[in-house]
């Protein structure tokens, strides 16, 4: 028998992430329900004319994503959590940064896919479009800005998924951690929307926030998940 | 002196407020089967929660296998084997496959073949392909000694591995323990079961409000904790 | 800075059981008259050594003696929090988690004092009490909802080993963030903070403005130790009567 790399087990993590998701697809159309309801919250809180909606898209479309997110944030530990998978794999000889990483790679993707689709539900219900030239930048800085978010939410689910109320502690934690980077990408989409290219500044700022709390997690994880307690 | 399958050196554990676990010392032998008896909420699935790498003492020290916890438990969890009163199964997959993906964490080879022959020990070979959802208390239980196996653990620590099982199926699983003692592996039995426990072990505790009462004889010990439990 | 510090707090990385007194509180009447001396003495200074009243924003310019300090102080406790946060999770000295939770309410304390004498400034120089616009009072709101967390984090969790660890993580992650919360809110808001004045140059409000922060100290201090000596003491009462069982248990 002999160790398995830790690549080897960060696919083995992953892909078992995936299948489970496949299987029930829960936190996938949990997701995806709360997005669409959050767009329909929007139609009827401002008036979607092209006026206003020129000053607000950017922002909808972001608390959207957000609301959503948070969703699938939420769902990174809990789901293991209440069936004792966790406990199964806290007890197997895997690196707690590999698991770290793990969860944060398969919690990104479905929410990566999510926002792609509820990006095209937006510009079809709100009649929006993306100029061409802008719409790789823009891709990037959603692609980036939710890798953000899931390196800081995975961490805070961690910390939250065994308490009373974690999953209302989890979005006061999380919201004030993600709101500068919010905020820088709100910014970015607003010009990509209105055809300017996002400036280095920004993309530059995003990627140093995903760094920053990929690196805190690498270091970090280890202490959120020991002695997590369970039930005795 | 003996190595020991582990040594647990004046441990406290405080757990909300209380303590869950007041000032124990216990070891066992390696190859020996310790049974860990007592009421709820004695401290018995504290400790061996503890043995299994999930829990850290408030004070004190634990050494398994001859590593502290103190230590890098990494390599210690790939030669302890843990069943727990659930089962850690991802529900909604078929058993095999569950099976076979916590083989690939533990780096077992032929990992089909081994899951195969394990389900098929454990009276679940024809269950491979049906959902772990769809078991019932007792196979469940089964499952999860299957997939604490998977990997051949020096030492098996079990909490409760009786309960929900028919007499066939407690028997199968005396004789994994047996099997397990016999092959020089140790085992750790929290259990209720005394008189099973009187047969099975070499070796007994009994922990009454997070203290060790009784340390010696399974005949004895099961007799004393009758007694207690009278 | 502390005597309890020597004293190890009983942790499972010690094997003996060392026996934690609380740091006496010795002095404490006199620290805090020093605490309310040097801000009666700030007060004076604000009232004699500088003009009342400058041009542009006239007297409202006054409150920045206390906005200032306020900053500073917040910025020194929240990377205290930080450090305190470090040292705990090296450690497991339960000491660190009581410094960090005491540094973490003197830096909420300024935080708020921030806020209340900016907005008190705004509305004199803007004529509003809140503008979503400025990039600083805006950076402070933020903070201020990140550390409400890890206030909160005190009475969610209550396995105490548990809370500490948690709480480290999260002040950790919280003092990782700020640069980000700075300069995102720098960059891209729109910049109307006043941060040079007319007349600000005078060398007299100069002065003022680092005497101001030094006069400040010895109340955040203050608060500091009221903070961390509650905690210890009401730790220390659970402490003796957890001990006390342990010691029958060994005697028996």
């Amino acid at each position: 028998m002999t160790a398995p790399s830790e690549l080897r087990l960060f696919r083995t993590l992953v892909a078992w992430d995936f299948l489970r998701e496949m299987r029930r697809r829960t936190t996938l159309l949990s997701m995806g329900v709360m997005g669409v309801i959050t767009l329909f919250l929007f139609s009827f809180a401002i008036r979607p004319e092209d006026a206003v909606l020129a000053n607000t898209r950017a922002g909808i479309l972001w608390v959207t994503f957000l609301l959503a997110a948070t969703i699938g944030i939420d769902r990174a530990f809990r789901n293991d959590a209440e069936s004792g998978v966790l406990e199964g794999l806290l007890l197997a000889p895997v690196g707690r940064a590999t698991l770290y990483y793990a969860r944060v790679t398969s919690t990104f993707l479905f929410v990566a896919s999510l926002q792609a689709l509820l990006l095209v539900l937006f510009l079809l219900l709100f009649n929006q479009e993306i100029p061409r030239a802008t719409l790789a930048p823009m891709l990037a800085i959603v692609a980036a800005t939710s890798l953000g978010f899931v390196a800081v939410g995975v961490l805070i689910s961690a910390m939250t998924w065994s308490l009373p109320a974690g999953d209302v502690l989890l979005r006061i934690l999380l919201f004030p951690m993600l709101l500068p980077v919010f905020n820088v990408a709100v910014e970015a989409t607003d010009k990509a929307f209105a055809g300017r290219a996002p400036s280095w500044l920004h993309v530059g700022m995003i990627c140093a926030f995903d760094l920053l709390f990929l690196g805190a997690g690498h270091l970090l994880f280890e202490h959120l998940v020991k002695d997590s307690g369970g039930r005795t | 002196m003996t190595a020991q399958a582990f040594q647990v050196r004046g441990v406290w554990k405080r757990f909300g407020g209380r303590d869950a676990l007041s000032n124990v010392t216990l070891s066992a032998p390696l190859g020996s089967c310790l049974a860990l008896l007592g009421h709820n909420g004695s401290g018995k699935t504290t400790l061996l929660r503890m043995l299994a790498t999930l829990a850290t003492p408030t004070e004190g020290d634990v050494t398994v296998l001859g590593m502290s916890l103190r230590d890098d438990v990494r390599a210690l969890r790939s030669r302890i084997g843990v069943v727990l009163d659930r089962h850690l199964l991802p529900r909604d997959f078929p058993l095999g496959d569950a099976l076979r993906m916590y083989a690939g964490l533990y780096g077992v080879q032929d990992a089909a073949d081994r899951v195969e022959e394990l389900a098929t020990r454990l009276g679940l070979g024809r269950r491979l392909d049906d959902p772990v959802r769809t078991f019932s208390r007792g196979m469940g239980q089964r499952a999860s000694i299957c997939r604490a196996l998977l990997h051949d653990p020096e030492l098996l620590l079990l909490d409760e591995p009786f309960t929900g099982l028919d007499a066939r199926a407690m028997d199968v699983t005396d004789e994994v323990i047996r099997a397990t003692i016999a092959a020089g592996r140790s085992v750790v039995l929290v259990t209720h079961d005394l008189e099973r426990a009187a047969r099975l072990a070499t070796h007994a505790a009994v922990l009454a409000d997070g203290r060790v009462v009784f340390q010696g004889d399974p005949a004895e010990a099961a007799a004393a904790a009758a007694r207690g439990a009278a | 800075m502390n005597t309890a510090a020597a004293a190890s707090d009983a942790d499972w990385s010690q094997g003996a059981i060392p026996f934690e007194r609380p740091a006496p509180s010795r002095f404490f009447v006199a620290h805090a008259a020093l605490a309310l001396g040097a801000l009666l003495w700030l007060n004076w200074t604000i009232v004699h050594d500088v003009p009342l009243a400058i041009k542009g924003i006239g007297s409202s310019y006054l409150i920045f003696f206390y906005h200032f300090p306020s900053a500073l102080n917040m910025g020194v406790a929240y990377t205290a929090l930080m450090a305190f946060s470090v040292a705990y999770l090296r450690t497991k000295r339960p000491v660190w988690d009581r410094r960090a939770r005491a540094a973490a309410e003197v830096g909420f304390l300024a935080n708020a004092v921030l806020l209340l004498t900016g907005s008190t400034w705004a509305k004199a120089a803007w004529n509003a009490w809140w503008v979503w616009n400025d990039p600083r009072l805006m950076s402070a709101a933020v903070m201020s909802l990140v550390y409400v967390g890890y206030l909160m984090l005190e009475s969610a969790i209550e396995e105490p080993q548990r809370r500490r660890q948690i709480s480290a993580v999260y002040g950790i992650l919280a003092f990782v963030n700020l640069p980000v919360v700075y300069y995102s809110i720098q960059w891209f808001g729109v910049a109307s903070h006043p941060m040079k004045m007319d007349g600000m140059s005078d060398p007299a409000i100069k002065s003022a403005k680092w005497l101001s922060v030094l006069l400040f100290v010895p109340f955040y201090l203050l608060l500091y130790r009221w903070s961390y000596d509650r905690r210890t003491r009401a730790e220390h009462v659970e402490d003796v009567l957890q001990r006390v069982r342990r010691l029958e248990e060994k005697a028996a």
